[in-house]
Formats: structure tokens, sequence, C-alpha cells
């Protein structure tokens, strides 16, 4: 059986309020909350917040950089959002191998910020049977 | 149409279609150097993901207050860019429970052939004391 690394990279990124601008764009999620907008102080979070979506991606990142095409192929991702995403942040994601069988590989993974709060966590797993 | 107005087990269909054009911004937007994206002319799964939330809310008028609180997806092919693509999305829970409303809805995206590519799950919650 292939062995799998215990621990994947870890993903950093900055959500700058560039970045979330650009993420609105592409998209096309304009929500006023993941702006310095009074809606953002006035919403459900109290201040401007990133996509959940946005965050999210490093989790996919942090797969796609070990298993290539075969993330896109046959790879699942399962996660559950604790906490907002204040604007700005730095992010880490990071992927902790859980179970290995012949039909798939599983990946807890954890995204945290600069103040060790948990933005979300699930798991990722990666398909192996046709 | 708003969120209340749709019953359980309302499905939604609609086409998607992402340009390499729109890959490269998304790999912008959200930090990713791969180049295997582009290089593969495939579609990051979170983007699919995205283009389906995006497609939903044009159709459903989504509340402000509206927290998405869970996401899966599944990837059964990789998405091929510059494809036409059919995505069918249907609300599959709206509960209210501990002062909220809970709402999910289940897509599936398959191509021109029928054949299933991708799916996913989008959970949110709406807090009642604020809708």
């Amino acid at each position: 059986m292939e062995e799998y690394p215990d621990h994947l990279p870890t993903i950093t990124l900055l959500i700058s309020q560039a970045l979330v601008d650009k993420y609105s764009e592409v998209s096309e999620d304009h929500n006023p909350i993941h702006k310095d907008t009074k809606a953002a102080y006035e919403g459900p979070f109290g201040k401007p917040v990133a996509h959940g979506m946005l965050v999210l991606s490093t989790a996919s990142q942090i797969m796609a950089t070990t298993f290539g095409k075969r993330w896109a192929e046959k790879g699942s991702l399962k996660v559950r959002w604790k906490s907002p995403t204040a604007i700005p942040s730095n992010v880490w994601t990071s992927a902790q191998l859980k179970s290995v069988s012949e039909e798939q590989i599983k990946y807890e993974i954890e995204c945290k910020d600069n103040d060790d709060i948990l933005l979300f966590s699930g798991t990722a797993t990666l398909h192996l049977e046709d | 149409m708003n969120l209340a107005d749709l019953n359980v087990g309302t499905t939604l269909d609609f086409k998607l279609h992402f340009s390499v054009e729109k890959i490269s911004k998304y790999l912008v937007a959200t930090g990713d150097g791969s180049d295997m994206w582009i290089r593969e002319s495939i579609v990051p799964p979170p983007l699919v993901s995205a283009g389906i939330l995006a497609e939903l809310m044009k159709q459903v008028k989504l509340p402000a207050n509206l927290m998405h609180t869970g996401q899966e997806q599944i990837a059964y092919s990789a998405v091929p860019a510059n494809s036409d693509l059919l995505a069918s999305v249907t609300l599959a829970q709206y509960s209210r429970r501990r002062g909220a409303i809970i709402a999910t809805f289940e897509a599936n995206l398959v191509d021109v052939t029928q054949v299933l590519l991708f799916r996913a799950k989008i959970s949110g919650l709406v807090p009642l004391e604020l809708s």
C-alpha cells in the first residue's frame, strides 16, 4: 500500500480586504458583511468577515498540493465553520492523517487564525477506488 | 423568490460554465499558486461550490444574516473548464431549531451527457432574533 504523510504542508493565507474584494468579484458574492460597512457591524458577526468559501479554499489547496489532479477527481471535503474570519487575518490550515484503507485516505483538517481561534474543522478524503 | 418561499424538496436547475479566465481570477483571489488547474484545464473544487452558490443566490434571495455553517463536496470526476454543465440544487432541509432556521441545499452537477461530476451540500443558519 502506498505511504501517505502524517502531516501535509501547512497552507497560510493573509485574508486582507484586497483579497476579499477579489474574491467578492470572482464569487459574485457582494454581501456588504464582507466590507467595512454599517451592514457588517450590524450583521450577525458584528464586524466585517471574510467569505467562508474563501477561507475554505485553503483546505482544497492543502490536498491538491500533495495529491494533485487526484484531488480534483476523487476528493471529498466535509467541514463545519466554527468562527468567522475577521479582516484582516492570517489563517493557517493544517492536515493530519486520520485513517488509511484500501478504499480511501482521510485527513483531519483544521484552520486557525493568528489568535489560535479555530475557524473551521473537518475531514478531507481521497477516494482510491474507481 | 425568497428562501422562505421554497418548500423542502424544491429543485432549481441552472447552467454553469467555468472559463479558464474565471479560474485564473479565482486562483489570484484565493492565493492559490498552483499551475495545475490551468495546465489541466480543470476547475478547483471550491470554485465549483462557489459557482453553484452564486447561481443559487441569483435565483433565491437568501437572508442577509444567513450564516454559512457547513460545506460538503464530493468530486466524482474532475470538473472541466470551458464546458457546459448543469446543476440541480434541492432544498433538503428547512426547519426551526434552538432559535434559528436551519437550511440545507444539496447540489448535483452533471455534464451535458448527464454524467455526475460533483456533489455539494451547503448548510446555513439564520438566527431568528435577528431575522
